[in-house]
């Protein structure tokens, strides 16, 4: 039997998923939030990556923000109130910005609905015959 | 010295322009005579921009800081095996890289296709040579590297610090080749199309030249991840920065092109299309030029940066009405009334592969282009960051990645409902059982589970059809397993070499999902000789070393790795590996460079990161532990074994078509 030797080959990889335990929510949210705040005075990084001073120092405020007890949502607020919308790593879900969203979500479908209905007029019409 | 570099560039500037008005001239009285002289100064070019590297070499090496460049990216310290860096680690420098390689390029494809196309090398090589005398020009007047410098010094500047590492003595070179040399391919189409003489013979050299360019492009991506992954200190292998994606964005256009380029090869149907594909890979090619040489992007590449974003600007723009004139004009000669016979085929399969393909292209493109749009528009500026583009992308990789099982076992033309439902049978049944094993056993994470799972899809289906095809031969023709497995891939490479290119794209895919699903990471400041627990290590500093350098501090840290206890009681620790880890602070250049310390398995790596030097004894790190990223740097070579076996000349003997 052939196929049992694949399906005990591909078994390999679920199984091999990996399970740990979680960190402590307060540093999963320090992590997250460096991941969405550029460092303003870096080319293109996040202070996440960000070996700058500047970029140390939002890590820090980032830290006394969650200890204060401040929301995700008011600590990007903070930081955009402060340094401009740029500082975020993405775009506002609201207003103008919301077509970096909106274009995606809208054009590849209707694209792709558009592809089924080409090959369906290029299928060839003899094939029905 | 420097005088006869700059002489080589003009030499080679006023070749690649006579070869253009030869071409023109000969073709317009007939004149064989001066079709070939004209031929020949294309050739020329070579020799004598190989003379100008040769002479950028021998500054590097023998310190002749009076030229500008060498002053820029080079010091005495400098050991000379960098020199091979210092060539492309600036604007000037990388443009003669890329005039060599092109003039290499061009040389190659005109000496084979003028045995097999003659008629349309006219056409190709004044494409070709145009493409060129575009870099010669805008070195030879806006950009020479061998511009002298204006006072006298003693030492150079040094160079780059983040370039000193191995990945960099390929990653720069391969993506600048391949970017450069989509120009290969689109000059041979377009060549091909202005003549009227769209031939499957060039075709067939379009198909081999995309495949190469397609792997130094591959290779050169994985590269760049492995650099930022080791070197740069990010954590992390891809960030989704404009320069990496307008190097990303061609390899996709590019894959979409090697797909369709099969159903052309196949069935000659696509013809026109493959054409747009091309195209579209040129000028994102061209539009990676201007993004990284004074673009308005932000990005941590701004090694090249220059003044001349609009000279790019222009000739990419040019990239983009060119073609489409040719295209209007002609494109009526490439229609063919071949049509798709049914929704299962391999054919519809290509085309969806293909929209999937341009459809992340395109959302990486709005992506990249989209604050400038923002900024058009009057708005505050703004930043698209990893977020868009994985919540964006993801879906359709997805998607792609569940085509991939389905489209290797459709059939030409037309596939009927039932044949097909038997050879996904097993695959499925496999694709279910993976969801319920891990849902039984492991995560959650329904998200994680899905994109696993559709991996062990693919994976049998390919498994399925080399088992069943080995099978067969063992049966029919009495080979063994192993002789029998061989043949039924040496039968056909096409095919086959896809499917070890498939492999290693579910690596790739493997390595991705674990870091995006699964990648834990804390900040922690860590004393001396003192354990730290993180997930299933204890992580123990042991040692600070602080290092000057000419032109570096460096500051090392030592660290112990141990097993985590699962027993308390135990006294001693079980100890892993030791690890070291620093970084280093370039004054003169302002900048850090980072190299993680890591300790790496084929299920995870632990990942530290030196950020700060706190005293003597204490240190703050950022850790992480990165599931399955190994398998990132494993599919590289596995990639470029099944590029190898798919481009390996077929001999007389297995030749079908």
């Amino acid at each position: 039997m052939p196929h049992l030797k694949s399906i005990i080959l591909c078994s390999i990889i679920p199984f091999s998923i990996y399970c740990s335990n979680e960190l402590n929510n307060d540093e999963n949210r320090a992590q997250y939030l460096f991941e969405n705040l550029m460092c303003p005075v870096c080319d293109g990084q996040t202070i996440s990556e960000s070996q700058a001073q500047l970029a140390k120092n939002m890590r820090d405020i980032v830290r006394i923000k969650i200890e204060e007890g401040l929301t995700d949502d008011q600590i990007l607020d903070y930081f955009k109130s402060k340094y401009g919308t740029s500082v975020l790593s993405n775009p506002p879900k609201s207003g103008f910005y919301f077509t970096v969203w909106l274009i995606p979500i809208i054009v590849l479908p209707s694209i792709f609905i558009g592809l089924i209905f080409l090959i369906k007029s290029l299928i060839n019409p003899q094939k029905e015959n | 010295m420097a005088l006869l570099g700059t002489f080589c560039i003009t030499i080679s500037f006023i070749l690649s322009i006579y070869s253009i008005l030869g071409f023109l001239i000969s073709m317009k009285f007939k004149a064989e005579e001066l079709k070939i002289s004209a031929r020949w100064s294309s050739y020329l070019t070579l020799p004598i921009i190989s003379i100008a590297v040769y002479i950028l070499v021998y500054s590097f090496v023998t310190h002749d800081f009076s030229i500008k460049y060498v002053f820029n990216h080079s010091n005495i310290s400098m050991e000379p095996i960098y020199t091979w860096v210092a060539i492309y680690a600036g604007n000037e420098g990388s443009l003669l890289y890329i005039s060599t390689v092109i003039s290499l390029g061009s040389f190659l494809t005109i000496k084979t296709l003028q045995k097999r196309i003659p008629e349309s090398v006219p056409h190709i090589t004044i494409i070709m040579m145009g493409i060129l005398s575009f870099f010669l020009g805008v070195m030879l007047f806006l950009a020479d590297p061998f511009t002298l410098l204006e006072s006298q010094v003693q030492d150079g500047r040094g160079i780059n610090p983040l370039l000193k590492h191995p990945g960099m003595f390929s990653h720069p070179p391969l993506l600048m080749a391949g970017l450069a040399t989509i120009s290969i391919p689109f000059s041979i189409t377009t060549g091909m199309l202005i003549s009227g003489n769209y031939s499957d013979k060039g075709t067939e050299y379009v198909r081999i030249t995309t495949l190469i360019i397609w792997l130094m492009l591959g290779i050169g991506l994985l590269l760049g991840s492995w650099w930022a992954y080791t070197i740069l200190g990010w954590g992390g292998y891809w960030a989704w920065d404009p320069i990496e994606n307008v190097g990303l964005m061609p390899w996709l256009v590019l894959t979409a092109l090697i797909h369709s380029l099969i159903v052309q090869r196949r069935r000659g149907m696509f013809r026109l299309w493959n054409l747009v594909l091309i195209n579209i890979a040129f000028v994102l090619s061209q539009f990676g030029m201007f993004i990284n040489r004074g673009g308005p992007v932000v990005s941590v590449h701004s090694f090249a940066a220059s003044t001349l974003g609009f000279i790019f600007l222009s000739f990419m723009i040019l990239s983009i009405i060119f073609p489409t004139i040719i295209f209007l004009w002609k494109y009526k000669e490439l229609l063919n009334s071949r049509k798709i016979n049914s929704f299962l085929s391999k054919e519809s399969s290509f085309l969806i592969n293909n929209f999937l393909l341009l459809a992340i292209t395109f959302v990486t493109l709005w992506g990249l282009v989209f604050p400038l749009f923002s900024e058009l528009f009057g708005k505050e500026p703004v930043t698209v960051g990893t977020p868009y583009y994985n919540s964006v992308n993801g879906p359709l990789l997805l998607i792609l990645i569940l085509l991939m099982s389905i489209g290797p076992i459709l059939p030409w033309k037309e596939g009927n409902i039932k044949s097909f439902f038997k050879n996904i049978r097993f695959p499925l049944i496999i694709f279910v059982l993976c969801i319920i094993i891990s849902l039984i056993f492991f995560s959650f994470n329904f998200l994680a589970i899905l994109a696993f799972s559709s991996l062990s899809l693919v994976l049998a289906t390919i498994l399925q059809e080399w088992i069943i095809g080995t099978n067969n031969r063992m049966k029919r023709l009495k080979e063994n397993i192993f002789i029998g497995f061989i043949n039924l891939i040496n039968g056909n490479r096409t095919k086959h070499g896809g499917y070890i290119i498939h492999l290693s794209i579910l690596m790739l895919a493997m390595g991705i999902i674990g870091m995006n699903f699964y990648q834990q990471k804390a900040d922690y400041v860590i004393s001396k000789n003192k354990l730290l627990d993180f997930q299933n290590y204890q992580v123990e500093l042991s040692e600070i070393k602080t290092k000057n350098f000419a032109d570096r501090i460096e500051r090392t840290a030592k660290f112990n790795i141990y097993k985590k206890q699962q027993d308390k009681s135990e006294k001693d620790l079980e100890k892993i590996t030791e690890l070291q880890g620093s970084n280093a602070i370039y004054p003169s250049f302002n900048m850090a460079s980072v190299r993680a310390a890591i300790h790496s398995t084929v299920l995870e790596d632990l990942y530290i990161i030196p950020s700060e030097f706190i005293g003597e004894d204490k240190l703050l790190i950022r850790i992480s532990i990165n599931p399955f990223i190994s398998w990132l740097w494993f599919a590289g070579p596995i990639f470029f074994i099944g590029a190898i076996f798919t481009l390996w000349p077929r001999t007389e003997k297995n030749t079908k078509l």
